[in-house]
């Protein structure tokens, strides 16, 4: 059985193909999705989910949130006593997820399909395949998130012949895709977006605005983790709030103080105005790249958490002079399309006669030189190989000559990005190919870029003259092999892990923690009362009683503080 | 080319629909997922076919037409903007429904409308004249240009999508015409539209390149300018007169020459559009004296330099004791110094006016005037008039332009030059029926607009058509009633543009009334406005009207007929 995986920046969810449909997987909790965020308790042993995000604000040190922003990067977080890479506390959420399915479907899984953001490049796409293979996932394929929204769209609309386009304002990341849909094939004709927006920057707002308000009192803690963390879950609570009624109040509590900001759904428009000009651009790039005008689209269909903003949604219909469509989950598309490639990836027969072609979303190319004006050589010039919006998989070569008389080596930098200077985009590797000395332009030197179905890229240099040939799976300075990742995956399995029956309690209880902490006084006897007796009841390990105590305590802390979001 | 249509098992010279099919078809047989080859071979070959099947079609549109298009058409830079028809639901009046199908009673609220309001287009309509009258006047204020401008932006971020790529192109190209009034703009547009961001790549208008490389080349400018170092004084002497003699050539130091040719090259290189500020002869002066230093002379001068300037000098202060006889070279700046030393014949100021008229901008004060001495002596005759309107249009002077032109019809009535450029002043001057005299000079020559295109000067791009239907007080469309919706058409009026307007780069609007069938054509239409005149708007958008296609407009679910639906389409040159 083939999982499909939404690894988002705050949430993740698992979807299976079965009996001709794709659902969702509920995790230990009961719920579809399960937060992106790891802990380590004080035993070190390891929380995942909504134990874990309940202790971002009581924690902050033993705990990791929003780690996908970092995904290819070798940026460490400390958790305690150890280390981990991005792609490490990813795998710890997978490893949990996998569990999850395994129960729900009562076979092991050992293989899945994993979403990552349509503008992740080769080394965050590797990176996350990497965490993967350290869950003990064989990772089939990485889809696109817009794609696979689509797909979850598409997937009810096949017998049409149409044109629409998937806004996905997610956490961290803002895509957009237009696809089209005849004869049942799905195909996605452009892809965009802005990797550095997504639902974050609006609570950042919010932040910022209570910085800007108790700034003074808070000057001393000013880079204090605690305070920020606080600060940013009170945010987003706030922002939650706002996208159902008028005003909100913005409170928390800080060495035993409590702040308040009031802020009304106008102020948050109007503070949102920068983020809200910004969702435009891609919209309108990827209109060009598709050839496609506004007026053709059947559809506008909102993915992402971010999408429930009210203020999002009215961006989005003053764009379009329509309402965009409704007709998808924006917090299950994503997870719901993985599984619909599963499906497809395990050649379900309900699928057969669907087929999907994907994009390349960014210009691939090498450096080169130029002979400029007045015979002065110009160095660093992009000269693109696979051009943005190419259908997937692709190959294209292109043929480059010697530049001096006498020229013994070729060196192919390689790149990502749309500048025609190489020194603004992102360089992928670089790879070093012998020629015969010759007179300039003499020796030809051919590359073939090959940008397969994953979004990994292939590049091979040959010199025809000497049939000397240079080969490169992208070209790391820090490729990691096998033997390597084998280590790092005994090391992670080797970490004590919190069974996942467990959970329930241990999220109540990091839950009662919290609201201890955000509380004062009165109410805080009163949530320090009913810790106490939980951990009385958990300690006499009936299980029955301990259910209902939970409930109870659940209900109450409802009753203090709203229903618990994901 | 024959494999390609193997792969789609198709015969030669399919249709797009028929590619289409035989590609889903292939790829349920060849997919991507585990057939990575086979998949890009058939790939390749459905875009070829697609591309030959929309070339066919093309040339199949071409064939259709007179030859008249097909000089439009081959003129591939001419690129029309697809017109953007804006259905206005209260100026159409549905046909009666069906009297059988009573609205109900108590019919549903209609969805609050999430299409701007109308209001909002005009706002962006306002700011953008606003903002092109600010950019063609003699000497605007920076700080007007700024608020005009903020107030597009913030027009523009109101309103739709579709408006506001629109409007990005359609700024670059007023930018790139109003230079150098618009430089103070382009900091502030080339932040707005990420114009300089290298992730945009070929998106971004063709006239926003030039922008880029015009703003670069005014900051660099303005350093060079305040500088006191060696470039600074390359710059000077590129700006400066050009003195060119021999005299001259061996006094320059060699490494003032030098410096000459790097800042020349640099602005060659990295700023072309400098180029354009500066005098043609002056640069023509000191290539030459850049070339003639590589020569053997040259070399020579370097070595003896101190003791040739000596003996230059001596030589041509004896020279100029007995002859008189410097010697003058065939500049402009030559002649004139010639005429006036040998009180030459009107002949030569009329040479040295026509020729002004042509070169860069800031020859055109000094054409004037000498267009002015020709004329003292009688000279009309030889087109100085016509070159003195030609020299002050391009100054921007309309009034005068205007009037040099009238001069220049009294005295030949047949100059299409001067006909066209009459009409351009007064149309320019704030007056649209100058497109009269236009339509009349291409009417005779087609090329007549070709120069003042050069020079940039064209017709200020046109407004929607305000019709009085769309001023009148609105009525609500009935409960349950939906309008038309476009559904193509675009390409059939970017076909139909008429060739002299094209040529003239002349864009236009029309409003149209047509009938439109349950079945989605356009009828019965008429012409109620067309602007400018003459130059067969109207007539092209009545021919493209056979080729427009609708979704019907709706009442209560079913399609029905719509009596009279008022169709603004727009024309315009990109």
């Amino acid at each position: 059985m083939i999982i499909g995986i939404d690894l988002g920046t705050t949430n993740c969810a698992v979807g299976v193909w079965r009996d001709g449909r794709a659902e969702l997987i509920p995790n230990s909790l009961g719920h579809t999705l399960t937060p992106s965020a790891v802990s380590l308790d004080d035993t070190g042993a390891v929380l995942v989910g909504l134990p874990a995000r309940e202790r971002q604000s009581t924690h902050p040190d033993h705990t990791a949130t929003a780690f996908k922003r970092y995904m290819g990067s070798r940026r460490v977080t400390r958790l305690g006593k150890r280390d981990f890479l991005p792609e490490e506390l990813s795998a710890l959420v997978l490893e949990r997820l996998r569990a999850d399915a395994e129960a729900y479907l009562g076979e092991p899984v050992t293989e899945a399909v994993i979403t990552v953001p349509a503008y992740f490049n080769d080394k965050q796409r590797k990176a996350t395949r990497r965490a993967g293979q350290l869950a003990g996932l064989k990772v089939e394929r990485l889809l696109n998130e817009p794609t696979a929204a689509a797909l979850a769209y598409g997937i009810h609309e096949l017998a049409d012949e149409s044109r629409f386009l998937v806004f996905d304002l997610g956490g961290g990341t803002f895509d957009v895709s237009i696809l089209e849909i005849f004869g049942g094939v799905i195909e996605v004709r452009a892809s965009t977006g802005d990797n550095r927006l997504g639902g974050e920057d609006f609570n950042d707002l919010l932040v910022e605005a209570a910085f800007a308000k108790f700034g003074q009192e808070w000057r001393k803690d000013g880079h204090d983790e605690g305070l920020r963390q606080r600060v940013r879950v009170a945010a987003e609570k706030a922002r939650r709030l706002l996208s159902e009624q008028g005003e909100a109040t913005l409170s928390l509590v800080w060495k035993d103080r409590a702040y308040e900001l009031p802020v009304t759904a106008e102020d948050f428009e109007r503070m949102a105005e920068p983020l809200l000009a910004r969702l435009r651009e891609p919209v309108l790039r990827s209109l060009r790249d598709s050839g496609a005008q506004a007026e053709s689209l059947k559809e506008v269909v909102l993915v992402g958490g971010a999408t429930r903003m009210p203020v999002v949604r009215r961006a989005v219909t003053r764009m379009f002079g329509r309402f965009p469509a409704n007709a998808v989950h924006p917090d299950e598309a994503v997870a719901l399309g993985a599984a619909v490639q599963a499906g497809l990836k395990a050649r379900d027969h309900a699928l057969k006669e669907v087929v999907l072609t994907d994009v390349c979303p960014y210009t691939l190319g090498v450096e080169t030189s130029e002979h400029g004006a007045a015979g002065a050589i110009r160095t660093g010039v992009f000269s693109p190989i696979i051009e943005r919006n190419t259908v997937i998989p692709a190959s294209r070569v292109q043929s480059y000559s010697t530049m001096q008389d006498g020229q013994r080596k070729v060196v192919v930098g390689v790149y990502q990005g749309e500048s025609r200077q190489v020194k603004d985009n992102v360089k992928l590797g670089e790879l070093e190919v012998p020629v015969p000395a010759a007179k300039a332009g003499e020796i030809q030197v051919d590359c073939r870029f090959t940008y397969d179905i994953n979004g990994l890229l292939e590049v091979e240099v040959h010199v025809p003259r000497t049939g000397e040939r240079r080969e490169l799976v992208v070209i790391e300075e820090d490729e990691v092999r096998p033997e390597e990742v084998e280590r790092r995956r005994a090391a992670l399995a080797a970490l004590k892990v919190h069974p996942r029956d467990t959970d329930a309690n241990r999220a109540a209880l990091a839950r009662a923690n919290r609201c201890y902490e955000d509380n004062l006084a009165e109410t805080r006897d009163y949530v320090g009362a009913l810790i106490a007796r939980f951990e009385t009841v958990l300690d006499r390990q009936d299980p029955r009683t301990v259910e209902a105590e939970r409930e109870a305590l659940l209900g109450a802390l409802d009753e203090l503080e709203g229903r618990t979001w994901l | 080319m024959s494999s390609i249509w193997t792969t789609l098992g198709l015969a030669p010279g399919a249709d797009r629909t028929a590619i289409r099919r035989a590609y889903t078809e292939r790829l349920k047989q060849t997919n991507p997922e585990d057939d990575a080859a086979g998949f890009q071979a058939l790939r390749e070959a459905y875009e070829q076919a697609l591309r030959l099947a929309d070339f066919a079609q093309y040339d199949q549109a071409r064939d259709a037409h007179t030859p008249f298009q097909e000089a439009a058409l081959e003129d591939a830079w001419v690129e029309t903007r697809a017109p953007q028809p804006v259905f206005e639901a209260a100026t159409s009046t549905p046909a009666a429904p069906q009297a059988d199908e009573p609205p109900p009673p108590d019919h549903p609220a209609p969805p609050p409308t999430a299409v701007p309001a109308t209001h909002e287009r005009d706002d962006l309509g306002r700011a953008r004249l606003r903002l092109e009258v600010l950019l063609h006047a003699e000497a605007p204020l920076p700080a007007d240009l700024e608020a005009a401008l903020d107030a597009l932006f913030a027009a523009e971020r109101r309103g739709l999508l579709s408006a506001s790529h629109e409007t990005e192109h359609w700024l670059a190209d007023l930018l790139a015409r109003t230079q150098p009034n618009s430089d103070p703009l382009l900091p502030a547009v080339l932040e707005h539209y990420g114009w300089e961001r290298p992730d945009l790549g070929a998106d971004i208008p063709y006239a926003a390149h030039w922008l880029v490389e015009r703003r670069g080349a005014t900051l660099w400018r303005s350093w060079v300018e305040r500088t006191s170092d060696d470039s600074h004084k390359a710059w000077r002497l590129l700006t400066g007169r050009a003195k060119d003699t021999a005299l001259w050539r061996i006094l320059r130091g060699q490494d003032q020459v030098d410096r000459v040719a790097q800042v020349l090259g640099r602005v060659r290189d990295d700023y072309p559009s400098l180029e354009d500020d500066l005098d043609p002869d002056v640069v023509d002066t000191w290539e030459r004296h850049i070339a003639w230093r590589r020569t053997g002379v040259g070399k020579l001068s370097r070595f003896g330099v101190l003791v040739a300037r000596w003996l230059v000098i001596v030589a041509c202060i004896s020279l100029l004791k007995f002859g008189g006889g410097v010697a003058f070279g065939d500049s402009p700046a030559d002649m004139r110094r010639r005429a006036t030393l040998e009180g030459a014949n009107s002949a030569t100021w009329a040479d040295l006016c026509r020729r002004g008229a042509q070169r860069s901008t800031s020859d055109l004060e000094q054409a004037v005037r000498d267009c002015d001495t020709a004329l003292r002596s009688d000279a009309e005759t030889l087109g100085v008039s016509e070159s003195r309107g030609v020299a002050n249009l391009r100054l921007g002077r309309h009034a005068e332009a205007r009037a040099d032109f009238d001069r220049a019809l009294q005295a030949n009535r047949d100059s299409v030059r001067a006909r066209y450029g009459r009409g351009l002043a007064i149309w320019l001057g704030g007056d649209p029926s100058g497109a009269k005299d236009m339509a009349a000079a291409m009417a005779v020559s087609p090329g007549a607009a070709d120069e003042f295109t050069r020079y940039g000067l064209r017709p200020p791009a046109s407004e929607r058509p305000r019709s009085d239907a769309t001023h009148a007080p609105r009525q609500a469309p009935p409960p349950g009633y939906a309008a038309p919706q476009w559904v193509e058409g675009g390409d059939a009026i970017s076909d139909a543009f008429p060739e002299t307007a094209l040529r003239a780069e002349v864009s236009g609007t029309v409003l149209l009334n047509c009938r439109v069938t349950v079945d989605g054509t356009a009828t019965n239409c008429a012409v109620l406005e067309e602007t400018p005149a003459g130059f067969g708007f109207g007539e092209a958008a009545l021919q493209a009207s056979s080729r427009f296609r609708f979704k019907p407009a709706t009442y209560q679910g079913r399609p029905i007929e719509v009596a009279q639906l008022k169709i603004p389409i727009r024309f315009e040159v990109r």
